[in-house]
Formats: structure tokens, C-alpha cells, sequence
């Protein structure tokens, strides 16, 4: 029961590791850092 | 933390936020000042971290997450990498980012000490934040996005002709930061007050109110972000786990928690906190019970009660 926790917890680390690298390769992360690099005022 | 201990008594500020060895709020203290630190913001911007502080804040080094998420539905895009850098920190420390980061869980923190009749926030309330993060942050930046790129800049001014999203209309962390600092040096804006900027002070002003009566209010019902993180609480490897041997069941941690989150399991492997819980630890400290409570990563504990030490 534990092993199968540590192994689907493992499984979501991947994928989040996954989105992460697919954003950064899509040039989302530039998206983000554009984004939150003005300095406005509301 | 025996005098906080008697001062609240018979109240609802039981808690020892920043009691004993003091270490919560120092780290609250630390990220503050890390996370409006502009000279990290070229590398912190790229860094969507779940908490919230202004990234249009003049000082501002981070990358807000919802703010992030809105400019992505504005395109018709999906956060592949917001959603993949939330659930990374969702997985690694949950919600402990909300106890122990947040600066405007921080703000909430020092508003709670204040003096004042004090007040538990509804259950029902709860879910407030959820119907946030719905509409405000997906829906309606989905529905009224134009599918271009757009800057923060750029969205909150054509806010004013008309984008409804959580930060052009409710943030009250985007308030404190931008507006107010807007209002301070710009005079041409302060002449001339538009009637959104008012209203955003006006909800500023009753979350700050609401802060001071009822502990961490803004975090359980308005906060977008703690609705996230809240989705993805259960997959946290940092979590609360309770020796039920040891454990009486004297609700001493429940009666401390800052967000009404703790729930006392009757028996092992029964949940020990609810979507809530924002992992501050106050009730592993203050657990009379030596050893009875204890935060692990993983299978690792990390801290455990020490019981009464200070009784």
C-alpha cells in the first residue's frame, strides 16, 4: 500500500516535471516572466 | 507562550503563531523580503511560486501564479508551465507554502493579533474561494479574452475597458501593492480615481477588516490560489500524522488551527486535516502530548510534539 503511494507520487513528480519542461520548451516560462515583468498599476 | 496562552484565553487567538521559538514567523519575514527584492526579479520572475504577492508590485520578484493563469486563459492557452511549477510545490510541501511564505498569510497573521472581538468564519464560507477561481480566474478571462498576447500591463489597463478577472476586479494583494503605491505618486490618477480602483479599495479594506476579527478569513474563502492549493493538497509528501496511542484527543491542536483545518483522527489512518489545513505547525507545537503529534515528509518526521512544556 505504501510502495503504491510512493510509486503514484512518483508517477506525479513526473508529470509535473514534464509539464514544466514542455512550458519551458513552448516558451511559456518567457510568457510567464514577460508577463509578470510590468510593472503596472491598477 | 504561556502569557499568549493566558491573554487569549476563552477566545479564539489561541494560537502561538508566533510563539516559542518563533521560526514561522521569521521564515514569513524572510520571504517577504525575498519576494519583493527587484533585484532577484530576473530570475524570480520566470518562478511561479503559490503565494501571493504583486508581481506589479514596483517591487515585486516573483511570478504570481494567478496572474499567470489569467494571462494564459486571456490566449487560450494551457499553463502547462504554471500548472507543472504548482504541482511540484504542491507535491513537495502542499499547502505549507500558505503557512509558512505567504506575505499576505503573513499580513493576515499580524492583523489577527490586533485587539478586537473575534469571530469564526463559517464552514460555508470555504467554498467561496473555489467559485473564485472558477469564474474569476478561468472562466471569465476565457470567455473575454481577445486570444492575443497581452502583458499584465496591458490586461489590467484595458481592465478599465472592460476584462473582468480576479485581478482587475478583486485582488486585494494587487490593491496594497499597485494600486496604493499608483495612488501615492501619481497625482493625475489620484485626481481622477476610476470607479474600479475604488471598489478594489473598498474590498481591500473589508478584507484587511475581516482579518483582524476572523483569523486567515481572506485564505479560506477569497483566495484563488489557496483554492488551488487546496485541489491539490492530499498529494503532499509534508503532512500531520498522529500516534493514537499517545494521542487523548484532548482537540487542544484542533483548537489552535488557524484555519479550522485539523481534524482529530479517532482512529489510525482516518484524515488528519482537511483541504484547509496550511501545514503552520501551531498544532504540533502546542500539542500537550508529547510525541501524540507529529509533521512528516515523507515517512520522516520532521517535527514532533514536545508536549507541555510551558503548562
Amino acid at each position: 500500500m505504501r510502495n503504491r503511494g510512493l510509486i503514484l507520487l512518483g508517477l506525479l513528480l513526473l508529470v509535473f516535471v514534464g509539464m514544466l519542461l514542455y512550458g519551458v520548451h513552448t516558451g511559456d516560462a518567457l510568457y510567464v516572466f514577460k508577463n509578470a515583468s510590468n510593472f503596472c498599476f491598477t | 507562550m504561556a502569557r499568549t496562552r493566558e491573554k487569549c484565553r476563552g477566545k479564539a487567538c489561541l494560537a502561538p503563531t508566533h510563539g516559542r521559538a518563533g521560526w514561522r514567523w521569521r521564515v514569513q519575514l524572510i520571504s517577504l523580503v525575498i519576494f519583493n527584492s527587484y533585484f532577484l526579479s530576473p530570475v524570480g520572475k520566470y518562478l511561479c511560486l503559490p503565494v501571493l504577492n504583486c508581481y506589479s508590485c514596483p517591487v515585486g520578484a516573483v511570478a504570481c501564479p494567478v496572474g499567470s493563469v489569467i494571462a494564459f486563459a486571456a490566449v487560450r492557452r494551457i499553463p502547462y508551465y504554471v500548472l507543472g511549477f504548482l504541482g511540484l510545490m504542491a507535491v513537495s510541501a502542499g499547502r505549507a507554502f500558505c503557512g509558512w511564505a505567504c506575505p499576505f498569510g503573513y499580513l493576515q497573521d499580524w492583523l489577527y493579533r490586533i485587539r478586537s472581538p473575534k469571530w469564526k468564519l463559517p464552514r460555508a464560507a470555504d467554498g467561496l474561494k473555489y467559485a473564485m477561481l472558477v469564474v474569476l480566474v478561468v472562466a471569465l478571462p476565457l470567455a473575454l479574452g481577445r486570444g492575443e498576447a497581452q502583458t499584465a500591463s496591458e490586461r489590467i489597463v484595458q481592465g478599465s475597458k472592460g476584462s473582468f478577472d480576479y485581478c482587475a476586479v478583486v485582488c486585494p494583494a494587487g490593491t496594497m501593492e499597485a494600486a496604493l503605491p499608483k495612488l501615492a505618486s501619481d497625482k493625475e490618477f489620484r485626481a481622477h480615481i476610476p470607479l474600479r480602483t475604488w471598489s478594489k479599495l473598498a474590498i481591500l479594506g473589508a478584507v484587511l477588516g475581516l482579518g483582524v476579527v476572523s483569523r486567515r478569513s481572506f485564505c479560506r474563502s477569497l483566495c484563488p490560489l489557496g483554492a488551488i492549493t487546496a485541489l491539490t493538497s492530499g498529494m503532499s509528501l509534508l503532512r500531520l500524522r498522529t500516534d493514537p496511542d499517545k494521542c487523548t484527543r484532548c482537540m487542544r491542536c484542533a483548537q489552535v488551527c488557524p484555519t479550522a483545518g485539523r481534524s482529530v483522527p479517532a482512529a489510525a489512518g482516518d484524515k488528519e486535516s482537511s483541504a484547509e489545513c496550511v501545514l503552520c505547525l501551531d498544532c504540533v507545537r502546542s500539542c500537550p502530548h508529547g510525541g501524540a503529534l507529529s509533521a512528516r515528509f515523507g515517512d520522516r518526521p520532521i517535527l514532533t510534539s514536545q508536549g507541555a512544556r510551558d503548562a
